[in-house]
């Protein structure tokens, strides 16, 4: 039993996967129960589909994956602040077609002929395949992440519960929710090397949803959502091991998985 | 506490220079209550939006003392967000500590004896969403007590509550009010606004304002309801009011 549990990570490659997805499931659940407070999940999806073009630019450039990300998910926040503004079809419709363009602008250089073939990673991610130095950059982010979080934790509350009370409360809510889109654009770049830009969406969105399901505030919420992110995280690796299965789609499935076990139990009031 | 709110020929308008509200004056001393009475729509919002210097646009002159809170309708905060009373008039001590450090050991006895106040100790950890709409309007009161405001403005606390808890809400209002502060109740309810010391009635332009026998006049009702307002056959009036969420 101890030897199934440790099997999967008896080499390097395992534990490395391991502890990257241990930081961005820690990340990724609470940054998650703001986006849903904020009602950000559909800018979460936009945000991680459209940075595409630069995961691509960074895999033809040859230069690290991170560079790309951060360049794509600027071009991809432009791309998306622009599409809002167009109040002629709608901002829903806006995003919807800026996002689409963005991810097909990525797939045609992905798969230009002489594009190294790397767009299934770039996708639907692999955890297996994180260098120490990636590892160093996850756990630099994830306390800078978490670091703000809890900083901001008041400004994030008065927004969510009362965004046009916020001002008198002390803080702006426009402020705030520029922060959080930062932060999600930053555990969006930290995620996207072990889950890939089509699958890390489901790591912020469902752990979070879950546990905004099983419990009534917001300190216990965010703890939970953490622990279920991480759980995820290493319920997908063994899948993938034992199972034999690609690892980022195992923990995005694992994640769905907490998601819609929590939808069973019964609903607070 | 010695609160004073003075307003002098204020205009306030979500676009600059289109007032969604004109002319507005109005002098209030500490230990006053003011029902600000009009029709939907007529400017209610705008002119607490207005003193809170919240609107893009304002022009006239409005002085306070005290510090202004604001106690919206219970209806537009959050039900679904996981937090518990406490929690929320909590809220009320944000602004005394900067937000990078955590509330200090006084913020939450000042929290806690502002829902003593309210009469809901009983239920600070109860989630806010489970509350009733009496209550939670109490929890908003207490959350503006938190905030050691002087002067209080407050959007249709009456509007989505039961009537005893309305009664409860009306009393505590008189309470505070009582202590010096500045109570002013957004309504359009002319019989509850019948109670308040002054009424001030709004519907863009200022209708009228001051004792409530001397502004409540057929004339001044008509004028503040215009469209709305429906004469019954007997010669009484009926105001009809379209609930609509702003």
């Amino acid at each position: 039993m101890v030897d199934a549990l440790t099997e999967p990570f008896a080499h390097t490659i395992g534990q490395r996967a391991l502890l990257e997805v241990v930081l961005i499931g820690a990340v990724a659940g609470p940054l998650g129960v703001w986006v849903v407070l904020h009602r950000q999940s559909y800018a979460a999806e936009s945000l991680a589909h459209a940075m595409l073009p630069g995961l691509v630019a960074a895999a033809l450039l040859g230069v690290p994956l991170a560079l790309g990300a951060a360049g794509g998910l600027l071009l991809a926040a432009l791309a998306i602040a622009a599409a809002q503004r167009q109040r002629a079809v709608g901002p829903d419709v806006g995003v919807a077609v800026a996002v689409t363009v963005l991810l097909g602008l990525g797939a045609v250089l992905a798969l230009a002929p002489d594009a190294p073939p790397r767009l299934g990673e770039l996708l639907f991610g692999d955890p297996l395949s994180v260098s120490p130095d990636d590892l160093v950059l996850s756990g630099t982010g994830a306390a800078v992440v978490l670091a703000a979080m809890a900083a901001l934790h008041r400004p994030l509350t008065a927004a969510a519960f009362d965004p046009q009370l916020a001002a008198t409360l002390g803080s702006s809510a426009r402020a705030t929710e520029l922060a959080l889109l930062l932060l999600l654009a930053a555990t969006t770049l930290l995620a996207v090397q072990a889950l890939g830009n089509l699958l890390v969406v489901a790591l912020i969105v469902a752990p979070a949803a879950a546990a905004l399901r099983l419990t009534s505030r917001l300190g216990p919420a965010l703890a939970v959502a953490a622990a279920l992110g991480v759980l995820a995280g290493a319920a997908g690796l063994y899948a993938s091991h034992y199972l034999d299965i690609a690892a980022g789609a195992a923990i995005a499935l694992a994640a769905l998985a907490t998601f819609l076990l929590a939808q069973l139990t019964p609903r607070r009031a | 506490m010695d609160a004073a709110l003075k307003v002098r020929g204020l205009a306030a308008g979500y676009a600059p220079g289109v007032p969604a509200i004109e002319g507005v004056d109005l002098d209030v001393a500490g230990g006053h209550s003011v029902a600000v009475l009009g029709p939907n729509g007529g400017g209610k919002t705008t002119l607490f939006r207005a003193l809170l210097g919240q609107t893009p646009w304002r022009r006239g002159e409005v002085v306070v003392r005290g510090s202004l809170a604001y106690v919206p309708q219970t209806e537009r905060s959050r039900l679904d967000f996981p937090i518990d009373a406490l929690g929320v008039v909590l809220m009320g001590r944000y602004r005394y500590a900067p937000w990078y450090r955590r509330l200090g050991r006084d913020d939450r006895r000042a929290a806690r004896e502002a829902l003593d106040r309210v009469g809901l100790g009983d239920h600070a950890r109860t989630r806010y969403g489970e509350l009733s709409g009496g209550q939670r309007q109490r929890v908003l009161i207490a959350r503006a007590l938190a905030q050691e405001a002087g002067v209080l403005l407050m959007d249709e606390p009456m509007s989505g509550v039961d009537r005893p808890s309305a009664e409860l809400v009306l009393a505590l209002l008189e309470e505070l009010r009582d202590e010096g502060r500045i109570v002013l109740v957004s309504t359009h309810d002319i019989d509850q606004a019948r109670r308040f010391d002054s009424v001030l009635c709004i519907n863009r332009d200022q209708v009228g304002c001051g004792r409530p026998d001397e502004v409540l006049t057929a004339a001044a009702v008509a004028r503040t309801y215009g469209a709305e307002l429906v004469r019954l056959a007997d010669g009484e009036q009926a105001v009809v009011v379209q609930h609509h969420s702003h």
